[in-house]
């Protein structure tokens, strides 16, 4: 059976954000609520040799949504059973069995799980199950211009990919996410999230 | 993080059961104390009710908590829930055992909830012991919570029973309140012993996470208070302690049994709000 995984290309991504936007008009998600974020990572700097300055400046941008990982912690955590898995691998949490405890934001290391305060419970990205069924792809991977945004069978994309680490996404042993990566440059570590105010609101 | 509810509920949970723990204790250690153990007995179900009330004001669909016990297969907060649950019982029937004189029966529930109480504790634990919050997944938050269980609750203990004895007068209490003082005064030194391994923690779990998305929260000022009232919560129940063994020309009085209680409190109070400030996850 496959078992759906997206594919980012870190280096093909110009942070335009379409994929972020087409989401929430998808979903109608209220202020504060994004399913998918777009966070800026930068580092490097000046250094000065002799007469010359040389630099090492950086900046690459993560899409990021929930990664419906093969050890999703948000659902070995949730105390309501509100967090599911599907036989594909797609993690759905039913909002009307969720206490909004805000456990599963706190234990996902990609902040997938959102809270919705009017609502009082969490919400998260499906992987548009419904256009899937339907043989289409998620929304926020038709949105992407620059096609840096892309989906698949999980076991593909890791034989095209491989398991690419870019800072500053934690190591893959911790949930096992379905997301393969191409990395840009300066993903060894070097930097740090920029915009934290925009994806933590 | 807010997380004033959630402070509200640990500390006030673990008060309540290091409360029980000691009542549970004191009536095994003297005989015919079962009314003068009352009203620590009370105190540990009134605060542990309150400590879930508490947690309830932290959901933002409340309807839904008695679904908490959903995933007891793999989530340490439904675990929590279940064990905060078996206390409670436990409570009820050791209380209407007592009310009842039936000793057999109070004894059993007596254990049965003790043995919740530490359940519970080390459940409340290791709903942090997060794989991915690394200022939290550590031993320290276990020993923590299990140290202001005894602290807060050894000395609760003791507040409660200097209503009793005030007006019981019983020596067998003052011996009791002396012992739950000393054990007060044990959990605070090394409460306070610990602190310097929290913080080495805090800073080594901060390496692990990102710089941008996690700015450091571990303030010095809020570090000092901690500090400062553990100190003052030790100080003030060595001399209680050494007053009741006649070292110190210090007496037990039910205001000063009080004041090192409060002092206790509001270290918790102070230790926990820090701990929730310290959250910082590994990845996004």
């Amino acid at each position: 059976m496959t078992r759906w995984a997206f594919h980012f290309d870190a280096s093909a991504c110009s942070g335009c954000k379409a994929c972020q936007v087409a989401c929430k008009d998808r979903q109608g998600s209220p202020l504060g609520v994004r399913w998918r974020r777009v966070y800026e990572v930068t580092g490097g700097g000046w250094t000065r040799r002799g007469a010359a300055w040389e630099q090492d400046v950086f900046a690459y941008h993560l899409s990021v949504a929930c990664n419906h990982c093969e050890r999703p912690i948000c659902l070995e955590v949730c105390p309501t059973g509100a967090i599911t898995q599907r036989d594909d691998g797609v993690v759905l949490l039913d909002a009307g069995r969720c206490m909004g405890c805000r456990y599963c934001e706190w234990a996902c290391p990609y902040g997938a799980p959102q809270y919705e305060a009017d609502a009082g419970h969490m919400t998260k990205c499906d992987f548009c199950v419904d256009e899937l069924d339907r043989g289409r792809p998620p929304t926020c991977v038709a949105a992407c211009p620059l096609r840096a945004l892309d989906f698949g069978d999980a076991a593909e994309l890791e034989a095209r990919y491989g398991p690419a680490a870019v800072h500053p996404l934690p190591e893959r042993e911790v949930t096992r996410p379905a997301l393969y990566l191409t990395a840009p440059r300066g993903a060894d570590g070097a930097g740090r999230v920029a915009n934290r105010e925009e994806v933590r609101g | 993080m807010k997380a004033r509810s959630l402070v509200a509920f640990t500390v006030l949970g673990q008060t309540a059961v290091g409360l029980f723990w000691a009542q549970a204790m004191a009536g095994w250690a003297v005989s015919g104390g079962d009314a003068w153990l009352r009203g620590p007995l009370l105190l540990a179900g009134a605060l542990m009710l309150a400590a879930g009330l508490a947690a309830l004001l932290h959901l933002g669909t409340p309807r839904n908590a008695w679904r908490a016990l959903g995933n007891l297969r793999t989530s340490w907060l439904s675990r929590e829930v279940a064990l905060g649950g078996a206390f409670i019982v436990g409570w009820a029937v050791t209380v209407l055992a007592r009310g009842a004189r039936s000793p057999a029966l109070a004894a059993g529930a007596s254990v049965l909830t003790a043995l919740a109480g530490a359940g519970l504790v080390y459940a409340m634990a290791r709903v942090y012991r997060l794989r991915t919050v690394p200022a939290w997944d550590t031993r320290l938050t276990t020993a923590s919570f299990f140290l202001t269980a005894a602290s807060s609750g050894a000395l609760a203990a003791a507040f409660a029973l200097g209503s009793a004895t005030s007006s019981t007068g019983g020596t067998q209490a003052a011996g009791v309140v002396r012992a739950l003082v000393a054990v007060g005064v044990v959990a605070l030194a090394v409460e306070l012993g610990a602190e310097a391994a929290w913080r080495a923690r805090r800073r080594a779990a901060h390496e692990l996470v990102d710089a941008g998305l996690n700015p450091h929260a571990d303030s010095d000022r809020v570090a000092r208070w901690r500090v400062g009232l553990l100190g003052a919560g030790l100080l003030s129940s060595a001399l209680l302690w050494l007053g009741a063994a006649g070292v110190a020309p210090v007496s037990v009085s039910r205001a000063g049994v009080t004041l090192a209680f409060l002092i206790v409190i509001a270290a918790g109070v102070v230790g926990r709000d820090r701990f929730y400030a310290n959250y910082a996850r590994r990845g996004l």
